[in-house]
C-alpha cells in the first residue's frame, strides 16, 4: 500500500483503536498489535508508526510518558486522552461512511456490466 | 484550534531542537531494543535477534528524518541556516558590510530626521488632545470681548481663549524666562487634557479676588524644581505678581498648539501680564491678540456648530474688522475651522522649508540606493562562480535568491540600526533651526516605522535585482569560461552611476544657492556681527513702570557692564536692533516746515558710543559726543536716506525736522545696513539722535548694547550672569550675541545651506566611491586584457586613457543631468533665497566643477592599479 494520505489517516485510526482497546502501550507494542490483527496481511515496516504517534501527540489526541515494560525495559509509553477518545469515535464514524458508500457505488459497478 | 496547537508546538521544537532529538534516539533505541526481547525469546540468536529487529523497523534515518519534519517548521529551520551564513558572510566581508551600512545609515537616517521634522510641522497633533478632530478655531474672533460673547450665544461649542507670551519666573538674579499661554478657565477642558499632579483651572479660580493660579509644563517642572512635587500650593513669581502652583500639565503636552510651553496662568486674573501691549485689553472690542477655540460638544456635529455660529454671527460684538468695499472698516465674519487639518493647507514657511529639505534628503536616498545597488550588484558578480557552484551542485535557483535576499535584508537591518543613530544627530542639528520643534520628539515611533520601511525597501530594492540576475542566468556560463559576463550589467552600472553624480549636482547646486544666501545677506550688515552683545528687559510686564525707573535701570546696568573686563565699551538704545527691543517710534521728516513731501523714518536714540560699540562707519561727519546732550539738535542719519533727501548734495550741516520739533542739524552719515531682513525688502531710511537730548518719556531705552573684548561668544557668560544680579526686582535679561539674532533672521537659509552642503558633500562622497568601485572591478575583470594589451606594446598612457575614458564618461552623463535637474527643479526654491538667482550660471558652474573633481578623484586609485598591470603576471593569471 503506497504511502498516502489514506494510508496516514488510516494508521492514524489504527493505532488510536489500538491504545483504545490495550490501554497505554510503546510504540513496539502498537505496531506489534496492528500487524496481528491485520493477520500480517499489513506488513509495514514497525517504524512508520513513530511519525504518525508524533503527530498524534501534538494534535493531542494521544500522551506520552516514560515507564518500564513487562519485561522490565525502559519504554515510552502512549495513552489516549479524552480528545483522543471522542476522535476515536468520530474517526470510526467516518470511516464507516466511506466504506459503507464506497461499497455501494463497487456493487452498483458489479450490477452494470 | 488543533492547527493551531501543532503550529505552536512545532514553533517551539524548531527552538528546543536538541532535546526532542535525543529523546526521539531513546525511544527508537528502546523499540530496538524489545523486539529483540522477543526475537531472542521465540529461539533466535543474539546477532539473528538484532537484524530481524532491524529489518522489520525499516530505514532508521529516514524516519527519523520524518519525525524531525514534523517537530519543527523546515521554513524557519531554512531561514535559519540562511541567517548563520549571512552572518558568516557579513564577518568575512566587514569592509563591503560596513559600506553598505553606512550608505544606508545616511541616506535612510537623513529621510528619518526630516520626516520626524515635516511630520512635526505639518501632521503630527499635540500630546495629550484627545479627538482633535473636534477642536476648531473660531476664525475672527481675536479679543476677549468677542470671546465672552460668543461663549454667551454658542452652545454646541466648549469655548475657550488664549495668547502667548514671554514672561519671567521670580525676579533678579533667579529670574528665568517663562514661554506662557494665557488662557481662560475652560482652556484644558477644551484640550480634553486632566491634570498630571494636582489640578486644572475651574471657573473659581477667574473670579475676581481669587489668588492667581499657575500650572507648570512638566518639563519646566523638572528642570526649574526637580520635579519635587511639594512645590504644588506654593507661590512663584510670573510676570511680575505672585502665583500659586496648582498643578502640573502631563508630560509632553504643549497645549493646543505644537511649541514647547512652560506655564499656564489665566488671562482674566492678569490682563496687563497678558497683553502684547503691557495694558489690559480685555474691555477693548477692537484688535486681534486672542485664539478663540472650542470643542464640538457630545452629540453637536460640526456642521450644526457653524449652523449655530452663523445664526449669532451679527449680534456678536468685537468682530475682527475687515475692509469694506467702500473702504470703510466693518465687522467682519466669523468661520469656523478645523485646528488641526489647516496645518496641511496653508503652508507655513518652516514647513515649506521642511518640505524641501525632505526633498532633498529623498534625493540622498535614491543615491545611497543607487549606491548599494551598484556595490551589490559588483559584489554579486564577484561571487558569480560561487553561486554557480552552489547552483550545480543542486540548489535551486529560489534558494539562492532567497539567500542572497536574505544577506541583504540583514545588511539592511544593520544599516536601518545605524540610520535610527544617524537620524538622532541630524534631527538634533536640524532642531536648533526650527524653535518651533526644538522641545519636540523628532524620533518618535512613526519615524521609527518609517526607519524600518525605508531600509527594507533599500535593502530589496538593491539586493533584488543583482540577486535575481544571479540566480538566474544559467551556470554552465560561469564554469565555462571562468570569467563573469559584464555586457549589460555594466551598462545598467554606467547608467546607475550616472544618476548618482547628477544627484550629487543637483544638492550641490541647492547648498551654493543658500550659501550664496546667508552671504549675501551678512554683506548686507555694517555691524560686528561677532563683537556686540544686546541686552534687552521687557519692562512692560513688571512691576517697574515709569520710564525714569526704565532709564535708572539701563544707566546702572550700562555701568555694571562697564567694569568687567570682558568688555570694551557699552551703549544704550531707544530702539530695536535685529528684533530685539520694542516698537520703532516712526516720525515725519522733512527738509523744512513747508515740505510737502515727508519721508515716513525710523528715529532710534542712542548714547555716544553707540556707532563705536556696533562698529557702524561714518561714511561722513562725526557720531554724538558727549557735549551734544546739552548742546543745539542734532542727528546722524544712513547714506540711503542721505541720498533720498539730499540727492547729489553734501548733506552735513544741513537741517532736517522731525515731526512738528525744531530745526536738527545733521552732523554726520552713516553707512546703510539693514534692520529687519525681509528678501527683496530695500535697505532702510534711518536716523539716528543722542539720547541725552530727548526728554524721559519721550525716548525709553529698549536694549543695551555691549561691545566684547573678544568674541561676544566668549564673554556672554559673565555677563548676562553680571546683569541679572544686578538688582533684586529685574524680571529676566533677555541675553544674546549679534549673531545670534542675526542667525535667527538668517535661519532659513543657514539651514538650507546646512543640510543642503552636508547632503551635497555625503552626496558627491557617495558617488565618488560608487565609481571607484566600478572602475576597480572592471579593472580586476580585465587584468587578462590589460595585460595582453601591454605585452602588445601598449603604453602606460594608453590603459590609462582607456580607464579614465571610462570614468569621464559616467562623470560627463552625471553632470548633463544634473544640470537639467538643477535647472528645471530649483526654480522652485526661488521664494526661499535671498538676492540669489537659481539659474546662476556661475554657481552651477561652481557646483559642477566640484562634483566633477571629486568624481574624477575616485577614478584616479583604479587608473594607477591599471597602470601598474604587470603583463607578466597578468597572462598567468587565472
Amino acid at each position: 500500500m503506497a504511502k498516502t494520505d489514506v494510508w496516514q489517516g488510516t494508521l492514524a485510526l489504527m493505532i488510536l483503536k489500538t491504545l483504545e482497546t490495550m490501554g497505554p502501550q510503546h510504540g513496539y507494542g502498537i505496531a506489534r498489535r496492528i500487524e496481528q490483527i491485520s493477520d500480517d496481511l499489513l506488513t509495514v515496516n514497525y517504524g512508520t508508526v513513530y511519525p504518525a504517534l508524533l503527530k498524534l501527540e501534538q494534535e493531542g489526541y494521544v500522551s506520552a510518558e516514560w515507564g518500564v515494560s513487562d519485561n522490565n525495559r525502559k519504554a515510552k509509553f502512549y495513552r489516549l486522552t479524552r480528545a483522543g477518545r471522542k476522535q476515536v469515535e468520530e474517526a470510526a464514524r467516518e470511516w464507516d461512511q466511506t466504506t459503507a458508500i464506497l461499497a455501494k457505488f463497487l456493487r452498483l459497478g458489479e450490477e452494470g456490466s | 484550534m488543533r492547527r493551531v496547537r501543532v503550529w505552536l508546538i512545532r514553533l517551539v521544537g524548531t527552538v528546543s531542537g536538541g532535546r526532542r532529538e535525543r529523546e526521539l534516539a531513546a525511544e527508537l533505541e528502546s523499540h530496538i531494543q524489545l523486539h529483540i526481547d522477543d526475537n531472542m525469546r521465540a529461539g533466535m540468536s543474539a546477532e539473528e535477534a538484532r537484524r530481524a529487529a532491524l529489518l522489520k523497523f525499516g530505514p532508521v534515518e529516514s524516519i527519523k528524518e520524518d519525525c524531525r519534519a514534523r517537530t519543527s517548521l523546515p521554513l524557519l529551520e531554512i531561514l535559519a541556516q540562511d541567517v548563520r551564513y549571512a552572518l558568516r558572510r557579513m564577518r568575512r566581508q566587514p569592509g563591503f558590510t560596513a559600506l553598505v551600512a553606512l550608505t544606508l545609515a545616511l541616506g535612510v537616517g537623513a529621510n528619518a530626521a526630516m520626516f520626524g521634522l515635516v511630520d512635526v510641522l505639518m501632521f503630527r497633533t499635540p500630546a495629550h488632545v484627545p479627538e482633535p478632530d473636534q477642536i476648531v478655531t473660531v476664525a475672527g474672533a481675536g479679543n476677549y470681548v468677542a470671546y465672552q460673547d460668543l461663549r454667551d450665544r454658542v452652545h454646541s461649542l466648549e469655548l475657550t481663549a488664549y495668547t502667548r507670551q514671554r514672561l519671567s519666573l521670580g525676579l533678579g538674579a533667579e529670574a528665568v524666562p517663562l514661554r506662557t499661554e494665557c488662557v481662560t478657565p475652560t482652556y484644558f477642558a477644551v484640550a480634553g487634557t486632566p491634570a498630571w499632579r494636582g489640578r486644572t483651572f475651574t471657573p473659581a479660580d477667574d473670579a475676581s479676588g481669587a489668588p492667581p493660579a499657575v500650572v507648570l509644563s512638566h518639563s519646566f517642572w523638572a528642570n526649574r524644581f526637580g520635579a519635587d512635587p511639594g512645590v504644588i500650593g506654593t507661590a512663584v513669581v510670573v510676570g511680575g505678581r505672585p502665583h500659586d502652583i496648582i498643578g502640573i500639565a502631563p508630560p509632553g503636552f504643549t497645549g493646543l498648539g505644537l511649541a514647547a510651553m512652560d506655564a499656564w496662568i489665566l488671562l482674566a486674573v492678569s490682563p496687563e501680564a497678558c497683553s502684547p501691549s503691557g495694558t489690559n485689553l480685555l474691555r477693548s472690542s477692537g484688535g486681534f491678540w486672542l485664539t478663540t477655540v472650542g470643542r464640538v460638544r457630545d452629540g453637536v456635529t460640526r456642521a450644526q456648530a457653524a449652523a449655530e455660529l452663523a445664526a449669532v454671527e451679527s449680534r456678536v460684538e468685537g468682530r475682527t474688522k475687515r475692509l469694506a468695499a467702500d473702504g470703510t472698516l466693518v465687522d467682519g465674519s466669523l468661520e469656523l475651522r478645523p485646528v488641526y487639518a489647516s496645518r496641511r493647507l496653508g503652508l507655513s514657511s518652516d514647513s515649506r522649508l521642511a518640505l524641501w529639505l525632505a526633498g532633498g534628503a529623498g534625493v540622498l536616498f535614491l543615491l545611497a540606493c543607487a549606491n548599494i545597488a551598484g556595490l551589490v550588484w559588483t559584489h554579486t558578480l564577484d561571487r558569480s562562480r560561487e553561486i554557480a557552484v552552489r547552483l550545480q551542485l543542486g540548489a535551486s535557483r529560489r534558494r539562492v535568491f532567497t539567500q542572497l535576499t536574505v544577506e541583504h535584508m540583514l545588511t539592511a537591518a544593520l544599516g536601518g540600526a545605524a540610520a535610527v543613530v544617524a537620524g538622532m544627530w541630524i534631527s538634533e542639528g536640524v532642531k536648533r533651526y526650527f524653535p518651533f520643534a526644538v522641545d519636540v520628539d523628532v524620533m518618535g515611533t512613526r519615524t521609527l516605522v518609517v526607519v524600518a520601511v525605508l531600509a527594507c525597501m533599500a535593502g530589496l530594492l538593491s539586493g533584488a535585482f543583482p540577486g535575481f540576475h544571479a540566480a538566474r542566468s544559467g551556470p554552465e556560463r560561469y564554469l565555462r569560461t571562468g570569467q563573469t559576463v559584464i555586457g549589460a550589467g555594466s551598462r545598467f552600472r554606467t547608467a546607475l552611476l550616472s544618476v548618482q553624480v547628477g544627484l550629487a549636482l543637483v544638492l550641490v547646486a541647492a547648498a551654493g544657492l543658500f550659501a550664496g544666501s546667508v552671504k549675501n545677506f551678512r554683506r548686507d550688515f555694517a555691524y560686528d556681527l561677532d563683537r556686540v552683545v544686546v541686552a534687552s528687559i521687557d519692562f512692560r510686564r513688571s512691576s517697574v513702570r515709569t520710564p525714569r525707573e526704565i532709564h535708572a535701570i539701563f544707566r546702572m546696568l550700562e555701568e555694571r557692564v562697564r567694569q568687567l573686563p570682558q568688555v570694551e565699551r557699552a551703549a544704550l538704545s531707544a530702539g530695536p536692533i535685529l528684533g530685539a527691543g520694542g516698537p520703532t517710534r516712526i516720525v515725519a521728516v522733512r527738509r523744512s516746515h513747508t515740505d510737502a513731501n515727508a519721508e515716513m523714518n525710523a528715529v532710534i536714540e542712542v548714547t555716544p558710543d553707540y556707532f563705536a560699540t556696533v562698529g557702524l562707519p561714518m561714511a561722513a561727519g562725526r557720531g554724538f559726543t558727549t557735549a551734544d546732550a546739552a548742546g543745539a539738535h542734532v542727528l546722524v542719519i544712513n547714506h540711503t536716506l542721505a541720498t533720498t533727501l539730499f540727492p547729489g548734495d553734501a548733506p552735513i550741516g544741513r537741517c532736517v525736522f522731525l515731526g512738528s520739533g525744531p530745526c536738527h542739524a545733521i552732523v554726520g552719515v552713516s553707512e546703510p545696513f539693514r534692520a529687519s531682513i525681509r528678501p527683496d525688502s530695500q535697505a532702510e531710511l534711518q536716523i539716528f539722535a543722542p539720547l541725552q537730548q530727548a526728554g524721559d518719556s519721550e525716548a525709553v531705552p529698549q536694549v543695551l548694547l555691549i561691545r566684547t573684548v573678544g568674541r561676544a561668544s566668549g564673554g556672554i557668560g559673565a555677563i548676562a550672569a553680571a546683569l541679572q544680579g544686578a538688582a533684586p526686582d529685574l524680571p529676566h535679561v533677555d541675553v544674546r550675541t549679534l549673531e545670534e539674532l542675526a542667525d535667527v533672521q538668517a535661519r532659513s537659509w543657514l539651514l538650507g545651506a546646512t543640510i543642503f552642503g552636508l547632503f551635497g558633500t555625503l552626496a558627491v562622497i557617495l558617488a565618488s566611491i560608487g565609481i571607484y568601485g566600478a572602475l576597480a572591478f572592471t579593472i580586476r575583470q580585465r587584468t587578462v586584457e590589460i595585460g595582453v594589451r601591454m605585452a602588445l606594446g601598449a603604453m602606460r598612457r594608453d590603459i590609462a586613457g582607456v580607464v579614465l575614458r571610462q570614468g569621464a564618461l559616467v562623470v560627463a552623463m552625471g553632470l548633463v543631468l544634473g544640470l537639467s535637474g538643477a535647472l528645471t527643479g530649483l526654480r522652485y526654491v526661488r521664494s526661499l533665497l535671498f538676492n540669489v538667482a537659481p539659474a546662476d550660471p556661475w554657481g552651477l558652474a561652481t557646483a559642477a566643477l566640484v562634483v566633477a573633481l571629486a568624481a574624477l578623484l575616485g577614478c584616479v586609485i583604479p587608473t594607477l592599479r591599471a597602470v601598474r598591470v604587470d603583463p607578466a603576471v597578468a597572462l598567468r593569471y587565472d
